[in-house]
């Protein structure tokens, strides 16, 4: 299935699970859900309440599949989204009880690498890559970093051994970077 | 570093969409953008700028006891969507027109558990079944208000709300009823999402479970004062 047929194939489940058809329901979940996982568990780092957050989307997609447009977004940024958010919201509730260090570490370097070439991607995704690397190396890589792990300013300050407010200049002049480089066309 | 610099951009949205900020500027923004629509517009557009990216994250197979949960809650929930029995006033009043003593009695009495027919979902392609230890916390003839998973190696549950609505001016807490003795408060439980919550290390598999409506916050006594709304047992 190309790009386009999958899309539309996922947008079509979620409108029937709007109308509360459980087996679509679990067409997207057998779509989505190991991105989704993926996706938790790089910002939560612990299986078991990444299981917890995985599960809350999905009873979350089942009562607000409704509220997707089709027209706006893109299922798979729609549930990304949702996922993201709760295991974001999930990681501050927990407040410092974090990461090991040596695993942040290596969180560092993960996210830092050049994209997987072979990996096919959207135009949206092709579009901010583009954008991101036209930002100073090291600026990129810490926006990057931050948006896969979910991390404070704070946290990543002193992950990448930066003062907070170096770091905050660097994030925030990339974010209004990026949004001169994208354009007009996301509002 | 200099706010000038910035020429006027409020990095605010980006900032939440990111996931940069820390728990009270977080809850802050997110509050912005429940009352602020121009606020929710720059989030949205945000979130279509920057979360494509999560096409270069790994994709990890979750393991299928989730799905089985997600089941389970469904199968929990009426086919149909009928308006939420706490949704309505009536059932609200009934709630509150328990006395405390009978309260206590339904504490006392073991009722039947209702056990609705899940609606068929199929597995899916699983590996072994795990055996999972569950309770169906429900109202007296009603449909479950909240499912309990046994996490054994962890000593805890995991509690997923299913026809329970908030209330305001209520919080939903459960008890373990042990054998003899007093029930003891497992904590409060939220109607809106999964919540954890610590078991006993003595607490038996096949213990019984209560959740009774309580002022906000949870009883103060220690012991349920207001009405139960929903018990069961667990069982693998």
């Amino acid at each position: 299935m190309d790009a386009d047929t999958s899309r539309a194939h996922l947008s079509a489940a979620l409108s029937l699970v709007a109308a509360g058809d459980r087996n679509a329901l679990e067409e997207v979940y057998r779509l989505t859900s190991p991105k989704l996982f993926g996706v938790i568990l790089r910002i939560l780092h612990d299986r078991a309440e990444a299981e917890d957050v995985l599960q809350e989307v999905y009873l979350t997609i089942w009562r607000k599949a409704g509220s997707f447009d089709a027209t706006r977004a893109s299922p798979i940024t729609w549930l990304a989204t949702m996922a993201r958010n709760r295991a974001i919201d999930r990681a501050r509730s927990r407040g410092l009880r974090a990461t090991a260090p040596e695993e942040a570490a290596a969180e560092v370097a993960d996210d830092a690498a050049p994209a997987d070439a072979r990996l096919v991607v959207s135009q949206q995704t092709q579009q901010l890559e583009t954008c991101l690397d036209q930002l100073p190396g090291d600026h990129a890589a810490a926006v990057r970093t931050a948006f896969f792990g979910g991390v404070t300013y704070e946290a990543l300050a002193e992950r990448l051994g930066l003062p907070l407010g170096t770091l905050k200049g660097w994030i925030r002049r990339s974010l209004m970077k990026l949004r001169l480089c994208l354009g007009d066309a996301y509002g | 570093m200099a706010e000038e610099d910035l020429e006027g951009f409020d990095p605010t949205a980006a900032e939440l969409v990111l996931g940069v900020l820390d728990a009270p500027a977080r809850a802050a923004a997110q509050a912005r953008a429940e009352a602020d629509p121009a606020f929710a517009a720059d989030v949205a557009a945000w979130e279509l700028r920057l979360v494509p990216l999560i096409e270069r994250v790994a994709e990890v197979r979750p393991p299928p006891v989730v799905w089985r949960r997600i089941v389970m809650v469904l199968g929990a929930e009426p086919a149909a969507r009928r308006p939420r029995m706490t949704e309505s006033v009536a059932f609200w009043r009934g709630v509150a027109g328990f006395s405390a003593a009978a309260a206590a009695a339904c504490l006392a009495v073991m009722f039947v558990i209702p056990r609705p027919e899940p609606t068929p979902v199929a597995p899916p392609p699983a590996t072994a079944p795990q055996p999972m230890t569950v309770a169906r916390l429900a109202g007296e003839g009603g449909p479950p208000m909240f499912i309990a998973t046994l996490d054994m190696e962890h000593h805890r549950l995991m509690v997923t709300p299913a026809v329970v609505s908030p209330v305001p001016e209520h919080s939903h807490e459960l008890w373990l009823i042990p054998a003899s003795g007093p029930p003891r408060s497992l904590g409060v439980v939220s109607a809106e999402r999964s919540m954890m919550v610590n078991a006993p290390a003595d607490m038996p598999s096949d213990a019984t479970l209560a959740v009774s409506a309580e002022p906000l916050g949870g009883s103060k006594t220690g012991l349920p004062t207001g009405p139960v709304v929903a018990q069961g047992r667990l069982a693998s």
